[in-house]
């Protein structure tokens, strides 16, 4: 799968390649308006982040040339710009999402996976991990055919997790997946921890591993082990 | 006190002193030259009677005349000099002025008093008086009348640049344009308030496109220091203590974010970029903030009061949502473990009020930006100050109160 990061910063870009190359995403870089017209027109991509801000034009002119050659990319729009209008308007033009800078990278990965879901498997539904099955359409949860009684807050933070598997995620970073970024919940973890508890209680219950491991109060990782006790 | 009533009040003040020294001294002036002209009167009497002995070496007969009368008496000792004096006669209500002087007359001396009425005089010194208190009466209605038409006239360009003055506020870019007036120092004074004002919203202008500007330039590297820490995140190899450096660094990042997304905030709204309003009903959004909040709530057991009636606000939505995000937020920061909220919403307005810390804050630096008076180190100082933005920009009032150890903020509608 191949992803596009245009972004003009090249500190940005490469953290975001080096997240996404363990999601065995084939990531390419362009810093500029023109060359981020080349690659689109050259090549077709799984996923296109897009910075609206860029050297030599906006982010939107790539979108709208993205549609009038009818590509299907999937486009994540990631801006500095973090205003209400851009956010409408570059949804309007065709983009699959939007997120301001700055951004939490297990946010991002989430929603570039969202968007590739989307985009290729068209009917297929599922997400799974090891014995853990997500249902997308539904939003369940079944381990070994088993549904897993979650929340919806639950079943997001399982998702979440999925989606950047064998990833460190601080606990920020999933306090601003669960609630977003306007709850101001800055400096209370607390029942963020309850939550992932209650996640792992379940998990456990059904016959799974324990796959959620706590890193030192830091934050959370979802990882399968190989020899299980 | 007015301008018009202080200059009234030593106008009139003077003016009325001055009239009366002014008729006191005519009084005296006028008394004192009757006075003479009747001495002078009584001494010609003299002179006529000494004219008379002088070539009759008799005394002349009284004649009556009107308001004189002379009387002549033996005198065993006569006056030395002549003496005028004035006295009271009791069968008569007037004063009379008396010239005494003795005469010798066939070979006797004689005292003769020559007394003449003085009620010309008081009647001429009555009428002064009389038109002193007229004048001064007069001068009360004609400085009233002046001071209502022509001073009010003339100083009204300058309550005119008052009025506009009142209606300058700095955020809303309106340049002040004063009128020409036709006097000079109203001009001068106009000019001076059209460039001192024009220069504040130039300031106001540069301050905020600066924050807007430095706000907007933070975003870029506050996203690569974040990316940047969650790729060192997931070495494989990191230590506690190294994670343990990196949690305080993320949680100091987090901080730092917030603060300035709250800032580019402020700058929006003082941009007037949500300027767009709908109708919001504001009794639906509040159930439903009060239900996201409902988990935070739950897992610091506080207990929470709701009182909504249904109110619809001409208002821009994503505002409201904001104001009621920084307001929950607050109630629910601010306050203790097993702590009270209550919310309640009617047509007057929203109360939420919260237990807390049991000190009143200060009324005059709440809503200020950075003010911060319990140090606490998850809050930035910007969230009343966003409040108190937003309600600016949406024709809202905000009141904060402290009773029955409760934090009380009012939004009046």
């Amino acid at each position: 799968m191949k992803v596009l990061i245009i972004e003009d910063e090249q500190e940005l870009s490469d953290s975001i390649c080096q997240y996404l190359a363990d999601e065995n995403f084939l990531c390419e870089v362009a810093g500029t308006f023109d060359a981020a017209i080349e690659k689109i027109c050259l090549y077709d991509y799984t996923c296109i982040i897009l910075d609206i801000n860029l050297p030599g034009g906006s982010g939107l002119d790539i979108l709208k040339e993205l549609k009038r050659n009818n590509k299907t990319d999937g486009v994540l729009i990631v801006s500095a710009k973090n205003s209400l209008n851009d956010k409408v308007y570059g949804l309007k033009a065709g983009a699959d999402d939007y997120l301001s800078k700055p951004f939490y990278l297990p946010e991002l990965s989430a929603r570039v996976a969202a968007i590739i879901r989307r985009k290729t498997f068209d009917g297929n539904n599922i997400v799974s991990f090891d014995e853990l099955q997500l249902n997308l359409q539904e939003k369940t949860a079944t381990v070994k055919g088993k549904v897993i009684d979650l929340t919806r807050k639950e079943y997001d933070l399982l998702l979440y997790f999925i989606s950047n598997k064998n990833k460190v995620i601080s606990k920020n970073a999933i306090a601003e997946h669960l609630w977003g970024d306007d709850m101001d919940l800055a400096g209370n973890y607390d029942f963020i921890y309850s939550h992932i508890k209650n996640v792992r209680k379940k998990l456990i219950q059904s016959g799974c591993q324990d796959y959620i491991k706590s890193v030192y109060g830091m934050g959370y990782k979802l990882s399968y082990q190989i020899a299980p006790e | 006190m007015k301008l018009l009533e202080k200059y009234n009040r030593f106008n009139l003040l003077s003016t009325i002193a001055v009239f009366i020294l002014a008729g006191v001294a005519f009084y005296f002036a006028l008394h004192f030259t009757l006075l003479r002209q009747m001495d002078e009167d009584l001494m010609i009497e003299q002179r006529e009677i000494s004219n008379f002995v002088a070539l009759h070496d008799s005394l002349p007969l009284p004649v009556v005349v009107k308001d004189q009368q002379i009387i002549y008496k033996h005198a065993t000792q006569p006056f030395k000099h002549k003496k005028f004096e004035t006295i009271k006669i009791p069968a008569d209500d007037d004063d009379y002025r008396q010239l005494s002087f003795s005469i010798m007359a066939a070979g006797k001396w004689y005292n003769v008093k020559v007394l003449k009425s003085l009620e010309g005089t008081d009647i001429i010194t009555h009428s002064v008086f009389l038109i002193t208190i007229c004048t001064i009466l007069l001068m009360f209605i004609a400085t009233f009348i002046i001071n209502r038409t022509i001073l009010k006239r003339l100083w009204q360009p300058f309550y005119h640049s008052l009025d506009i003055l009142q209606h300058f506020k700095v955020g809303s870019q309106q340049r002040l344009q004063f009128p020409a007036t036709g006097i000079d120092e109203f001009n001068f004074m106009n000019s001076t308030l059209e460039r001192s004002t024009a220069k504040a919203l130039q300031d106001y202008n540069a301050l905020k496109v600066f924050t807007e500007n430095a706000s907007h330039e933070l975003q870029t590297p506050l996203a690569i220091i974040r990316s940047k820490m969650e790729v060192i995140m997931q070495g494989e190899n990191l230590s506690e203590s190294q994670f343990a450096a990196l949690q305080s660094a993320s949680e100091a990042l987090n901080k730092l974010s917030r603060m300035n997304q709250s800032l580019l905030l402020l700058t929006k709204i003082e941009n007037e970029q949500f300027a767009s309003k709908s109708t919001v009903e504001t009794d639906q959004l509040l159930i439903k903030k009060a239900a996201q909040f409902k988990e935070l709530w739950d897992d610091r057991q506080l207990q929470v009061h709701l009182d909504i009636k249904p109110v619809t606000l001409h208002v821009n939505k994503e505002l409201v949502e904001l104001l009621l995000n920084n307001l929950f937020s607050n109630a629910t920061r601010h306050n203790y473990n097993n702590g009270e909220i209550f919310i309640s919403l009617d047509k007057q307005g929203l109360t939420i009020g919260n237990t807390g810390n049991n000190t009143p804050l200060s009324k005059t630096h709440l809503f200020q930006r950075f003010y911060n008076p319990s140090n606490s180190s998850t809050s930035n100082g910007l969230g009343l100050a966003i409040i108190r933005q937003i309600c600016e920009a949406s024709g809202l009032t905000v009141e904060y109160d402290y009773t029955d150890n409760k934090h009380l903020f009012t939004i009046l509608f």
